[in-house]
């Protein structure tokens, strides 16, 4: 009987989570597959394989054909969600529970905290609020360089700064009133 | 709107503030700048509410 290794598994019971896969990234996890016993097993491929996001490829990790190693690479897509794939392993001799499963998230190589609403809540009149926006390269080999920020109304105008005309393509420490 | 490059590259904070001019009411706006990383998103836009009482 094999031992599949990697990470903890999570959901289904016997999921192996990937853990966070960046946009950017193409990264290749390897499972294994052993033979508990002296008995040789051949594994033969994964079924399906013919997913564009996920792809494995089979290779025998000693001349005796007891241990196996299965490269599953991800191009993961631009948009940030959870993937999850489920294949079997083509053994011999067939093997009744070969059935593999792995999710993972993908994320975006650029992170905003917060990543939806920013509130500012309850103000009251005459006093102004403060609130930190805070974008991080988590992933990328390109430099992070915020520019063309400006804020837009519910009415879709833009409200221009008032204060330092060059936070309206800010490079460096601006400030606006 | 203040933006400070605290890890050049890696990371900047925008600070934002809600002037004390704004009227009395409830308001929203949305916030958005390019990242200059194809794709990691390349443009941002978040969604800011507020109520001036």
């Amino acid at each position: 009987m094999p031992t599949f290794t990697g990470s903890t598994p999570s959901r289904p019971s016997n999921a192996i989570s990937l853990g966070a896969v960046y946009n950017m990234d193409s990264p290749t996890y390897t499972l294994r597959v052993r033979s508990l016993s002296d008995k040789p097993i051949e594994v033969l491929g994964v079924e399906p394989n013919d997913d564009s996001v996920f792809r494995a490829k089979v290779t025998s990790e000693n001349p005796n054909k007891t241990s196996w190693k299965v490269d599953v690479t991800i191009q993961p897509g631009l948009t940030p969600q959870t993937i999850t794939k489920t294949f079997k392993l083509l053994t011999k001799p067939e093997l009744p529970n070969s059935t593999v499963y792995l999710l993972g998230t993908i994320r975006g190589a650029v992170e905003v905290e917060p990543s939806g609403l920013l509130p500012f809540g309850l103000v009251d009149h005459g006093r102004a609020a403060l609130r930190q926006v805070t974008i991080t390269n988590k992933n990328s080999s390109l430099p992070l360089a915020i520019q063309n920020l400006r804020v837009v109304d519910a009415r879709g105008q833009v409200i221009e700064p008032t204060g330092d005309p060059r936070s309206r393509n800010p490079r460096s420490p601006t400030t606006s009133a | 709107m203040t933006v400070l490059e605290t890890k050049p590259g890696q990371e900047a904070k925008i600070s934002i503030e809600l002037r004390d001019t704004m009227p009395a009411g409830p308001g929203n706006a949305r916030i958005s700048f390019e990242t200059g990383i194809p794709a990691g998103p390349a443009t941002v836009a978040i969604p800011a509410s507020w109520i001036v009482r």
